[in-house]
């Protein structure tokens, strides 16, 4: 099944404000259409914004538009409680049903946080998947300092967004205010986080619709993907001049939404997607991709895609989508119903003591793991003392609060053995 | 008790901090009469962090190199380094103008003011702005250019820039502790190969990696001149934690063992060899297996020089290397290191001693001491440069002195 076939069905849903914003940007700038001698009205993705703020619903530039819970919020928005953002959702469940059948992919992307987003955003996933698509969620975290109020329902959103989507892309407004520099107001950066989100949208769009020299179809993307239930990342950076192969794997491996790049070391598939102008050679492709796999220390399954764009001559970009192997988090935790604090504690330390004793201590764990427990658990007292837990861990050691070596994204203070996950012993 | 023409190189290294006093002879050469050594406090990664500390330490080698040297010390001559010293090359063109088109000194002059005007960030400052060879009308292997004949001058130029207040730092220290004074700074890469290359292995190309305790400089010479250089700041210091955090013992553990018993070399033999440590780390004895320390080593060691590869790559310089490979620096006395460096850089790797000087043979031949002479090296170099303008009638100093200028501009 490839994408140029008709059968293949995308929608693209903005649920909440966040979401919607960035679901605007996607109709306003476009989504390129595939080769020309597809049909093009075939392939264009419906994209839908879905709120329970009418007003802010009328004001979306999207052509279709889906009124969620009139008889809950009475068309005014969720108030920031999830609670209310589920109940709109649940209210319009058949609708909601109705708009997904027959999709074969979704992408719901919302801004966690709030009400309609964290809210019904999970839930129109599950329903998504429940429909028998692919169901991607693309989700913004908030900043630290909206409160500790929002970054909690953030963090229980995303648990469930991830127990209910095959994938979910996260991007966390902190490291997007690490990328836009002190300069940029507050409007500027919430402007990225859409545009990131519209990118990534676009980004897989034309991998899986732009003829390329390498084809990625559908079922690759399935394949990577399906049945996750974890957080990937995803980054991209774009390369001009003669070597821009190499300026482009630079600009991903060194973009902060990986953090140092120990996502990476831990990855278990990536997606390597490349577009560039008619000149793009196989070399540069190769250039890339190896480029970005030797950051990675497990022998990841590469999936390359590369596509041509005679738009885009003299430059390349490169898009990376990263998802971790699966080991360090139970799955039936996140699966099933929530573990006790015992069993998340336990299990938590287990992971750590395995992970010691392998002297195998991933850079990225310690701050990842309670992450993990907070997603499961928020405003849990579990979670407070397991993130002292993990901060205690120092992996750096003498080098910890001095200004890290980096070296094309690569933190170097790390030892080399726990970067490439070497076993010692 | 004062010396006629004494030269002082002064390097604050993140693992010692050294003095060196070389002796400037009538014909030019250059001699070591004296050593100061001071285990460094205060500095990571070759930067000054706490300067107090370090103060003390830099005090402690200037005291004793005088001792040695039996001499005072006023004016030094300051290596920095670390990870904002970075790397260009730039051209610059001038048309001849004068009469019968002749080259001359003003040209010179102006070809390499326009060839440094180069855009590097606000903050930083050039260290070094290193001709590597004129151009005149097409002939692009012209050394000295005054007087030729011709149309448009063209100059290459290798510039070594660093952030101005990292580089200040390095000075305050220095110029903190009266009668002491920074007469000019050098990047510690430029001087190992200063001390280490001769005149022959510059033309034939050379690669110097000077490995220290915090960071690891690296200078590529070929044909003569400077191509590349630059910082990866990883050192010996980086060794030791990577011990300490993979065997689980205390860095000053890790630093012994790295000293007593490390190796990048793995044998066979080693699987079956322990070390002990007693009661060092905790009540009895605690075994270490010698293959685990030796991976541990050898995957750091072996990456910074996979590092400087991909430099040498990018650098266009990998097939003009023919001298091959120069290490100085602490850690060139790792065990098997010289095997290592040569299985992954592909070159003739050989431990770099000091050559180009003469004197105190017990400080020449150690690696470690390659930087300190190559900054005395530096400094005969720019009085001699000086001796030779004053001689001419005081023209200006086109090389040296800009950051020390704009640090005193700014202090007045």
């Amino acid at each position: 099944m490839s994408l140029r076939d008709s059968k293949v069905r995308i929608l693209v849903l903005g649920v909440g404000g966040a979401g919607c914003n960035a679901l605007d940007r996607v109709a306003m700038d476009g989504l390129p259409s595939a080769g020309a001698n597809e049909q093009s009205e075939v392939n264009t993705p419906h994209l839908v914004a879905i709120n329970t703020d009418l007003q802010a619903l009328s004001s979306s530039l999207c052509s279709e538009k889906f009124q969620l819970g009139l008889k809950t919020t009475f068309g005014l928005g969720a108030g920031g409680d999830p609670a209310v953002g589920r109940k709109a959702a649940m209210e319009d469940r058949d609708r909601l049903s109705e708009l997904m059948r027959g999709a074969d992919m979704v992408f719901v992307a919302a801004g966690l946080g709030g009400g309609t987003g964290s809210g019904a955003g999970p839930f129109v996933a599950q329903l998504a998947r429940e429909a028998g698509a692919l169901t991607l969620g693309f989700v913004t975290l908030p900043f630290e300092f909206e409160g500790e109020r929002r970054c909690e329902q953030a963090a229980a959103a995303m648990a469930e967004f991830k127990r209910a989507a095959d994938a979910v892309i996260c991007v966390p407004n902190d490291k997007l205010f690490e990328m836009s520099g002190e300069r940029a107001t507050v409007l500027d950066v919430f402007r990225m986080a859409d545009d990131l989100l519209a990118e990534g949208v676009r980004a897989l769009w034309r991998m899986l619709t732009k003829p390329g020299l390498i084809n990625r179809d559908f079922n690759d993307l399935r394949r990577a993907l399906e049945s996750r239930h974890d957080e990937i990342v995803f980054a991209f950076g774009t390369g001009e001049g003669d070597d821009k192969a190499a300026a482009a794997a630079a600009a991903v491996t060194g973009s902060p939404l990986l953090g140092s790049n120990a996502i990476l070391a831990e990855a278990e598939t990536i997606l390597v997607s490349l577009r560039g102008g008619l000149e793009m050679t196989m070399t540069e492709v190769k250039r890339a991709v190896s480029q970005i796999s030797q950051q990675c220390g497990q022998k990841p399954h590469v999936l390359v895609a590369a596509s041509v764009d005679e738009n885009f001559g003299g430059k390349l970009s490169v898009l990376l989508i990263a998802s971790r192997g699966r080991s360090a988090a139970p799955e039936t935790a996140l699966a099933g119903p929530l573990p006790s604090d015992r069993e998340v504690a336990v299990s938590m330390l287990e992971t750590m003591a395995a992970a010691d004793s392998a002297m195998v201590m991933m850079a990225a764990k310690p701050g990842q793991q309670p992450e993990k427990a907070a997603h499961k658990r928020p405003g849990d007292a579990t979670r407070a003392r397991q993130q002292r837990l993990a901060l205690e861990v120092n992996v750096k050691g003498r080098f910890d609060k001095v200004e890290p070596t980096i070296y094309e994204g690569e933190d170097l203070d790390l030892p080399t053995f726990l970067r490439r996950g070497i076993k010692i012993g | 008790m004062s010396r006629p023409h004494c030269i002082v190189g002064l390097e604050i290294g993140t693992s010692k901090i050294c003095t060196v006093v070389g002796e400037l002879r009538d014909d030019g050469a250059v001699a070591i009469v004296g050593v100061g050594v001071c285990p460094s406090r205060g500095v990571r990664k070759a930067e000054v962090v706490d300067l107090d500390t370090a103060e003390q330490c830099v005090l402690q080698s200037a005291h004793a190199a005088e001792e040695s040297a039996s001499t005072d010390i006023r004016g030094v001559y300051a290596g920095v380094s670390g990870a904002h010293v970075g790397s260009l090359n730039n051209r610059g063109v001038q048309p001849i103008l004068g009469e019968h088109n002749e080259v001359s000194e003003s040209d010179v002059e102006a070809v390499l003011r326009h060839a440094r005007t180069i855009n590097i960030p606000n903050q930083n400052v050039i260290l070094h702005a290193l001709c590597r060879r004129y151009d005149v009308d097409g002939r692009d292997d012209v050394e000295n250019p005054v007087g030729l004949s011709g149309s448009r001058l063209q100059a290459e130029v290798h510039v070594i820039h660093a952030v101005r207040s990292r580089t200040e730092n390095a000075i305050k220290c220095i110029r903190d502790l009266p009668p002491l004074e920074v007469n000019e700074v050098v990047f510690n890469g430029y001087a190992a190969a200063l001390a280490v290359l001769t005149e022959e292995q510059k033309q034939l190309g050379a690669l110097v990696i000077d490995m220290g305790g915090g960071t690891t400089d690296y200078v590529i010479c070929a044909r003569g001149a400077i191509r590349h250089s630059g910082v990866v700041a990883v050192g010996g210091d980086h060794i030791a934690n990577d011990i300490s955090l993979g065997l689980k013992i205390p860095l000053s553990a890790a630093e012994r063992l790295k000293v007593e018993y490390g190796s990048v070399a793995l044998e066979d033999t080693m699987k079956s060899q322990t070390i002990s440590l007693n009661g060092e780390i905790s009540i009895g004895a605690t075994v270490i297996f010698k293959d685990h320390l030796c991976q541990i080593m050898r995957l750091r060691v072996e990456e910074t020089f996979q590092l400087i590869k991909r430099e040498l790559d990018k650098s266009g310089c990998a097939q003009l290397i023919s001298a091959g490979v120069f290490l100085t620096g602490g850690c060139a006395h790792v065990r098997g290191i010289q095997q290592l460096a040569e299985s992954v850089l592909g070159l003739p790797v050989q431990i770099g001693t000091a050559k180009t000087v003469m004197g105190l043979t017990e400080a020449l031949d150690r690696p470690e001491f390659a930087t300190p002479i190559g900054i005395v090296r530096f400094g005969a170099m720019c009085e001699e440069m000086e001796r030779r303008s004053a001689r001419r009638g005081g023209r200006i100093k086109v090389f040296f002195n800009n950051i020390l200028d704009s640090i005193r501009s700014r202090q007045s």
